[in-house]
């Protein structure tokens, strides 16, 4: 078996390292190591002899009592990129008579301040504007040292910033800051190094389980060899990888050495790495830290990869197997989130720390910091490690056998029971069933959370607009009209896009529509219904405690002008009356209709009065709701239902306008109450002629025994309890603002 | 020789396998036959070891089947297993680096054996741009390569045109001479009466038939006596050991037997009439296949 695996790894990494795209990457790695190498050895070459990208930069200073002058000229005359001019006549510097490469400082003297200005077409070197400040910097306290009699001494000391020596005494708190960022470094590394080979064992495993590779694959060697075999491979491809870098660095070096050393001539100083600030803190927790760390990486690493490979081997796509690294890759990031805040220089471990840092894959994020730290002990580093191991070996065992099992199964799911052979029909329409009615939850569920969405996002980034907009326009607009006007844009297009969604999923059929006089014998009829509704629904929640018209009284209208009038009748009264039967009605009733009347209209009602958010609301809006699908089903238009709506929301909303108007009020009570009494005479002919009749609609569907457990499979689709949750948090939340309002 | 003893493996409550057992001589071609879903690529990978049997022993010249005894055995999975982003030639040595062959070696018996398909050509060409045909001959050709003494090959011939199918059985044939094991499943009863000695015969993972395919037809031999000539047929009622007369045409008649002796009395009746072909028709191994799994079956 052994030579088998050895095969095994040698073929794969073989072929990892001769894919041209391996040789692609390599070659590029080389060039970007050289370049980025020897980068300023070329440019010093290229200065050295008189060749320069572009001019030098002209930094010229008028600077007449000589304040900051000799401090630049001392400073940029080692520079030959600069070239500094003083001048003295002060003229105005604008856009057209100042070149590219010049810079303008002019130094301005007060009482006890000095100050420059710095002007340029361009930006400029911050290291040059930092020389510009510590001149500056240095005028000033010479002109305070003189004025105040203070010498340059005194005053340094004085600038200087008190001194705290910080004891801990439980913990070791030598070089926290260094040994935390290198903390912080070793598991940015990790994390790289995961995501690379994980994510290439997920998909060699599922490139070969879709071609079915692995059923010969396992004729040969065994599914444990196989497995080591994968991970060593790929492990092995990126150490080669990590070892051919570090050779392009070396030969970088080496470049650069021999460009300095023939070019320049070997005088030159050659920029060495200033080793005593590495040493500093070399000490022998250091040392044991980076060896702790190495093997438990690769332990850890060899651990994580047969975890992949045992995931993947249940994919049956790459999509599935990319998804499978995710979630370890997200597993390992809340890991070590754990243990940034169980493990910190700070404090003492803790016992769950301790014993968190004994769980295998945990221990890579915690052993080796705790070492680092100082907070280790030497049992529990012996504990962790045992385990790691143990788990290594356990996992290749009877890892072995899942991978088999799961590389061999290719179906979705395990048919779980032959039974009869009717119950394989029944099983199998249960099937569809399920896979169609979580569809419904799915569309439904989605339209929500778009709707939910696109309100939030566009509110708020309208609202931010709102003010430019009203600058753009030279205010010619009020800014409460502008803010009406984006409200609206936002409730529509929020309330659009989730419709046209619905739609999208809805089937097309051929309606009879019907007699469009008709339509207003239902908006009639509906009307005396809706007040009833509205009066019995009033009382229950003022019994309750939920003040019925706290939105209105809050929210809407407090505009006295003519346009802010008529946008809040638009606003209250057109608006909703289009698009919320055109996302409701249009949309969702038609939608959800083939799946049974009654549940078409409960559920439509039921996302109407969601749409409201407001829990005074919902009631009323869930029974208007009922009676405007069933209009709508009966008309099989949204025409009617649109326009009892308009009259409902029209309502409400004149009467707010005309508060103070008792004349125009009066008009619109008697128009509202003559057409409830119309609507009154209608309903009770209506009850004579048909009997009670009339609310019947023709029922599509055929009726089902066992309909109830297939609405049931609406709630499988993740999408609708997400967009359930979403609408939860968001009533509670609104409610909240409410009361607080 | 590899013996299969009494094997049983069941998928949950359906018994894909039903206590089985037969021989693979050396020199010998083994054919296993059965409707789709009947087990036979069951038994196949649990001969290879992929999938373990519930109960039962599998021996491979008196031994237990482990890694390196499947360096012996050569394997064409039904489904095909190549991995279609690679070349034919990185495919065979990943698969010849299974087998234990070292590289020159795969590529010497590769090149020898694309030239025996004709399909030389295809040695640096991605699988997923070979047909459906060529692609069944380089699995063959893995099948094969690293020489194997024991070939299980699972539905050899599907996918292939009929002179592929004439190459494909010449190969097998060959293999066959140079005394080695071969075990076949195939649903097409033409190619396994053609090439094979001994077969199996499954429904339903329940053994139908099995032996050597020349007695079993033998057993069955209710055998038919074409006659094609001008004569009375009636003549032959009186005949004993006919058991029936089936006119086909004018003047052609097959009629059949239930007793070998029964051919002698027919001639004797009609050696004086105007007899333009008489012959014996053999029972064909559809007609029995047919007989004992049912008519519902079709290729």
């Amino acid at each position: 078996m052994k030579s088998k695996i050895f095969n095994v790894v040698r073929y794969t990494v073989e072929k990892n390292i001769r894919n041209k795209w391996f040789i692609i990457l390599n070659i590029l790695l080389l060039l970007v190591t050289i370049v980025a190498f020897n980068f300023n050895t070329v440019k010093n070459i290229l200065k050295n002899n008189n060749i320069s990208f572009g001019d030098k930069t002209q930094i010229i200073v008028l600077d007449n009592n000589n304040l900051i002058y000799d401090y630049l000229n001392e400073k940029f005359t080692l520079n030959s990129d600069i070239e500094l001019i003083q001048e003295t006549e002060n003229k105005e510097y604008t856009k057209d008579n100042v070149e590219n490469n010049q810079v303008i400082v002019t130094v301005e003297e007060d009482d006890l301040d000095v100050k420059a200005k710095v002007i340029s077409q361009e930006g400029v070197n911050a290291n040059y504007i930092q020389i510009i400040e510590d001149a500056l910097k240095e005028a000033k306290e010479k002109k305070y040292a003189s004025t105040y009699n203070i010498d340059l001494d005194t005053l340094n000391k004085l600038k200087e910033q008190p001194e705290i020596e910080r004891i801990m005494l439980g913990v070791d708190n030598n070089n926290t800051d260094s040994k935390y960022a290198m903390q912080t470094v070793f598991n940015y590394i990790i994390f790289f190094i995961l995501l690379l080979i994980l994510s290439k064992i997920a998909n060699d495993i599922s490139q070969e389980k879709i071609n079915k590779s692995i059923e010969y694959v396992l004729t040969s060697i065994s599914a444990k060899g196989y497995l080591i075999a994968k991970v060593l491979s790929i492990n092995l491809t990126f150490i080669v990888q990590i070892v051919f870098t570090m050779l392009y660095f070396l030969v970088a070096m080496l470049i650069n050495s021999i460009l300095n050393m023939y070019i320049l001539g070997p005088s030159l100083d050659i920029q060495t790495v200033d080793l005593t600030s590495i040493s500093t803190f070399v000490d022998t927790n250091l040392i044991i830290y980076c060896i702790i760390a190495f093997i438990y990486l690769l332990l850890t690493i060899f651990i994580l990869c047969i975890i992949q490979a045992i995931f993947s081997s249940k994919t049956t796509n790459i999509t599935e197997a990319g998804n499978a690294t995710v979630i370890l890759i997200t597993a390992n990031l809340i890991i070590y989130m754990l243990s940034t805040f169980l493990v910190t220089p700070l404090k003492a471990p803790t016992i769950i720390s301790y014993i968190v840092s004994c769980i295998p894959i945990a221990s890579m994020y915690f052993v080796p910091t705790m070492v680092l730290l100082g907070q280790a002990n030497i049992i529990q580093v012996i504990i962790a490690t045992i385990l790691l191991i143990l788990s290594g070996i356990l996992l290749v065992r009877y890892g072995a056998t899942f991978f088999k099992n799961g590389v061999l199964d290719y179906s979705n799911k395990k048919s779980k029971k032959n039974k009869e052979d009717e119950d394989v029909i029944e099983v199998q329409k249960q099937k569809i069933a399920k896979t169609e009615y979580s569809k419904i939850g799915y569309v439904l569920g989605f339209s929500v959370i778009l709707f939910i969405l696109l309100q939030l996002i566009f509110t708020y980034i309208l609202q931010i607009l709102n003010v430019p907009l009203y600058n753009i326009l030279n205010k010619s607009i009020s800014l409460e009209t502008i803010e009406t006007i984006t409200r609206m844009i936002s409730f529509v297009i929020s309330l659009i896009v989730p419709a046209l969604f619905v739609m999208s999923y809805s089937e097309k059929e051929k309606i009879e529509k019907c007699n469009k006089k008709s339509y207003f014998k239902y908006v009639l009829i509906a009307l005396p219904l809706v007040l009833i509704v509205q009066i019995v629904v009033g009382i229950i929640l003022e019994r309750i405690g939920l003040n019925y018209d706290v939105l209105d009284k809050v929210n809407m209208f407090n505009d006295k002008t003519i346009i802010g009038k008529v946008l809040f009748f638009i606003e209250v009264a057109v608006l909703p009356a289009i698009f919320e039967e055109f996302y409701i009605r249009k949309a969702v009733l038609n939608y959800t209709k083939k799946y049974g009347i009654c549940f078409a209209v409960i559920a439509s009602s039921l996302l109407f009065s969601v749409v409201h958010f407001n829990l005074s609301q919902m009631l009323f809006a869930f029974i208007m709701g009922v009676i405007l699908s069933i209009i709508t089903l009966k008309t099989n238009s949204i025409v009617p239902s649109g326009m009892i709506h308009l009259l409902n929301n029209g309502y409400a909303a004149l009467v707010m306008i005309f508060e103070s108007n008792n004349i125009v009020l009066g008009i619109i009570n008697i128009i509202y109450f003559s057409l409830i009494l119309i609507g009154i005479v209608l309903i009770i002919i209506e009850l004579v002629k048909n009997k009670g009749k009339f609310i019947k609609i023709k029922n599509t569907v055929k009726k089902e025994s066992n309909i109830m457990k297939k609405y049931r499979y609406i709630f499988c689709d993740y999408t609708f309890i997400i967009g359930i949750i979403t609408c939860a948090v968001l009533l509670v939340a609104t409610q909240k603002l409410l009361m607080i309002l | 020789m590899l013996q299969v003893k009494s094997l049983v493996k069941s998928f949950g409550e359906i018994k894909a396998v039903n206590n089985i057992s037969f021989e693979v001589k050396n020199g010998r071609i083994f054919g296993l036959l059965g409707r789709n879903g009947a087990g036979k690529s069951t038994i196949f990978r649990t001969i290879l070891n992929i999938i373990s049997p519930d109960s039962g022993k599998i021996l491979y010249n008196n031994k237990i089947i482990d890694d390196n005894i499947s360096n012996e055995i050569g394997y064409l999975p039904e489904e095909g297993s190549l991995i279609l982003q690679y070349t034919v030639l990185e495919q065979c040595i990943y698969y010849g680096c299974l087998k234990q062959m070292s590289q020159s070696r795969i590529k010497e018996e590769l090149l020898k054996w694309l030239q025996r398909f004709n399909i030389t050509q295809y040695m640096n060409t991605k699988l997923k741009d070979l047909s459906k045909g060529n692609r069944q001959k380089i699995q063959f050709i893995i099948a094969i390569l690293h020489d194997p003494s024991l070939l299980i090959l699972d539905e050899p011939f599907s996918g292939l045109d009929p002179i592929s199918v004439e190459e494909l059985k010449s190969v097998i044939l060959e293999q066959k001479a140079l005394n080695k094991m071969i075990v076949f499943s195939s649903h097409r009863m033409d190619h396994v009466e053609q090439i094979c000695d001994d077969i199996l015969i499954l429904d339903k993972g329940n053994e139908i038939i099995s032996g050597d395919l020349h007695e079993i037809k033998k057993q069955y031999s209710k055998q038919n006596i074409s006659i094609v000539g001008d004569f009375d047929i009636h003549k032959l009622k009186s005949v004993s050991g006919i058991e029936d007369i089936s006119i086909i045409d004018k003047n052609e008649y097959v009629i059949k037997i239930n007793d070998e002796k029964a051919i002698n009395k027919i001639l004797n009746v009609i050696k004086d009439d105007k007899v333009l072909k008489f012959s014996l028709l053999d029972i064909s191994l559809n007609d029995i296949f047919i007989e004992r799994i049912g008519k519902g079956y079709e290729e």
